[in-house]
């Protein structure tokens, strides 16, 4: 097992040393920090000509490249050019607000999509199945900055109208936080919305996954077997059938996780919180180059480490798996 | 039995009907006339005027039209094709049946509720701009987008696909490595910094340009074209081992004969189920592009962009956001339901567990 994580993390180094360098190529094509600055009228050339030099933006792609690998490795991604703000610290900073946003929005999915998998399975046909099922083929068809923003309607006009402030529709904290317990409150009534707008198509998603999955489990021999030599069916379903149908959604949600750290661009503009989508946001409305860089190459390495967790989790789970 | 049939003959759309016999066994091993069973039925079965009068009825079909029987008996889809159809005719034909261009702006109504006096159905903006009006063109734009990009990035996938999983070697290698590439990055992150800086303006050929939708729809394209050739690549994978395959090779068809004539009309199912997938990712991607002001920029009308133009006022002109956004729910929807349809006929062996 040990040796199989090493391998495939000194695998993953190549791996991410050509993407960078193809990312790298991209990205520094397609933006220009200076760009909006050079449209200004009275602009200072020699002043735009240092940045340029002391940045190397006017060097070979390949040069260029060799320079963002040093200062990735020894400057911790080195500084924005516009705002000569250190790169990596602000974006830990901002990891932390995605982080509690994604590792809810992963605890809310699994619950509700194994419970109601398990149950319009173990239902079959019934009208509770038929309903989930429509409601996941709605789910998966709802736009997310769309959901996001008529769940911000329902909750200010409730708000408006009976003066409840149940969820806030924006933000990450008031102007005054307060402290301990209603700091805690008023935070969870900020992430709410957030975090059921994320939820909603991986719900429906991994309903539907978990249903497909507990109904091939259902119907196999050592099921049979199991109902054959008397057991009552709620031990045949939660000891021998739930814990079998478990795995192929386990394997899903730890390589969704990883997907998660760049996947919340649209949800956290739309609700305003100040993660990692909204700084990849910001970064791309200013081009700033090395930022986008930084923010891609994170989040790459996280969908690149989550998958390898997904491939031992499953070693884990499966005996009959053997990773070497 | 009222209906004779023999097992689809795979590949042959609306193809010619073959000899019961000679389909089922191979000349000189017909099976002996069991005692009681009409010995003249063989030569009746040739000429179909005949079977009738037998009281068999003798029909050879192809595997397209079982697929087209399948697909009309699926309630769900035909209803979700009927409205998606609907939807589109409105939308091609939004001149005649709007009252308003879409930049026009109606003075006497400014910030109107949804109501039919004045025919503004979905409401006006702060301008007096008609939504229904809007939104009408805005399917136009979103539907270009879609319909261009499911189809560049079909071909594309499909033939990079084909290629890689008929000859594998380093074409394969680097096919996967670039899909695997690509699946680490972040989807719409790619998109935006493409959409960013290269997603302004028509594309221009000289004699004739496309609108820009065209451009972010070519950027879409190019992100939306390894699933299907992953697809592709493993069905042909494991077609290249049949033994059809092997016959073709064996009665000299090239490599380029084999992969378009044989292997790949017996692709054909997952290629368009795995289309229309694309085609309601496209929607729902291009509303999110625009959404987020990077994909399709004003004059042009698309749905993401409304819903984009309408949040800044939407707790209290409410329906500039919620319209639009119900018609890419409803399209999206359709197009899922549809995709189910073709898949439960095209790909009976791919039958999702029907709900």
């Amino acid at each position: 097992m040990l040796t199989y994580i090493v391998r495939r993390l000194l695998y993953s180094i190549p791996v991410l040393f050509v993407s960078s360098f193809l990312i790298f190529t991209f990205v520094s094509t397609t933006t220009d920090p200076l760009e909006a600055v050079k449209m200004q009228p009275n602009v200072n050339q020699a002043a735009i000509q240092l940045v340029e030099k002391q940045n190397h933006l006017k060097d070979p792609i390949v040069v260029r490249y060799g320079y963002w690998v040093r200062d990735a490795f020894t400057n911790s991604f080195g500084k924005s050019i516009l705002g000569e703000r250190p790169i990596l610290p602000d974006m830990l900073n901002r990891l932390k607000v995605t982080l509690q946003l994604i590792i809810a929005a992963e605890l809310l999915t699994l619950l509700l999509a194994i419970g109601v998998g398990v149950y319009s399975a173990v239902r079959q046909y019934s009208v509770f199945d038929y309903s989930m099922t429509t409601l996941s083929f709605l789910g998966l068809a709802i736009p997310v900055f769309w959901l996001g923003l008529i769940l911000q309607i329902v909750f200010v006009n409730i708000f408006n109208k009976w003066g409840v402030r149940i969820f806030y529709t924006s933000g990450l904290d008031n102007i005054n936080p307060g402290h301990g317990l209603h700091f805690l409150a008023q935070r969870v009534q900020h992430l709410v919305l957030p975090v059921l707008t994320l939820s909603v198509i991986s719900i429906a998603g991994y309903s539907r996954f978990m249903r497909a999955s507990m109904l091939e489990v259902v119907n196999a021999d050592y099921i049979r077997t199991a109902r054959a030599k008397g057991l009552i069916e709620r031990r045949v379903i939660f000891k021998h059938a739930f814990r079998n149908a478990l795995i192929p959604l386990m394997t899903l949600a730890a390589i969704d996780f990883g997907t998660l750290f760049g996947g919340t661009v649209i949800t956290e503009t739309v609700y305003g919180l100040p993660g990692m989508g909204r700084y990849f946001i910001d970064a791309l409305s200013y081009g700033e180059t090395y930022e986008i860089m930084a923010w891609l190459m994170l989040t790459s390495a996280m969908v690149v480490f989550f998958n390898l967790v997904a491939d031992v989790v499953l070693g884990f789970l499966d005996p009959r798996i053997r990773l070497d | 039995m009222t209906e004779v049939t023999r097992p689809p003959e795979p590949g042959t759309p609306g193809g010619p009907s073959v000899d019961l016999r000679d389909s089922l066994y191979p000349a000189g091993m017909q099976p002996r006339p069991e005692p009681g069973m009409p010995t003249d039925l063989a030569p009746e079965l040739t000429d179909s005027a005949l079977s009738y009068e037998t009281g068999l009825e003798l029909k050879a079909r192809s595997q397209w039209a079982y697929a087209r029987s399948r697909f009309l008996r699926h309630r769900l889809a035909m209803g979700s094709f009927f409205v998606l159809t609907a939807i589109l005719l409105c939308a091609i034909f939004a001149g005649q049946i709007a009252h308003y261009p879409y930049d026009g702006i109606d003075l006497n109504h400014i910030n109107a509720k949804p109501t039919t006096a004045a025919h503004h159905y979905f409401g006006t903006d702060q301008l007096g701009r008609d939504y229904f009006t809007r939104v009408l063109y805005g399917i136009r734009t979103s539907a270009r987008v879609a319909f261009f990009v499911s189809i560049l990035s079909t071909i594309l996938g499909t033939l990079i696909g084909a290629f890689a999983g008929y000859f594998g070697g380093w074409l394969d290698n680097l096919l996967m490595r670039f899909t695997d590439l690509i699946l680490t990055l972040p989807p719409l992150a790619i998109l935006l910094v493409a959409a960013a800086r290269l997603g302004n303006g028509n594309i221009d050929f000289g004699i004739f340009s496309l609108g820009q939708e065209y451009r972010v729809a070519f950027i879409l394209a190019f992100l939306f074209w390894t699933g299907i050739a992953r697809v592709v690549r493993g069905l042909f994978l494991s077609l290249r081992e049949k033994e059809y395959v092997e016959a073709a090779k064996a009665s000299g068809s090239g490599d380029v004969r084999i992969i378009f004539r044989h292997m790949l009309p017996n692709s054909m199912g997952p290629i368009i189920v795995n289309m229309t997938l694309i085609t309601a990712g496209a929607i729902l991607t291009e509303a999110a592009l625009s959404f987020l002001g990077f994909g399709i920029k004003p004059p042009t009308p698309a749905l993401g962009k409304l819903i984009a133009e309408g949040e800044t006022q939407m707790q209290t002109q409410w329906w500039l956001v919620v319209f639009p956004g119900l018609t890419i729910v409803a399209i999206v929807m359709c197009i899922n339901f549809i995709g189910d349809g073709l898949r439960d006929a095209l790909d009976p062996t791919q039958r999702r567990i029907r709900a």
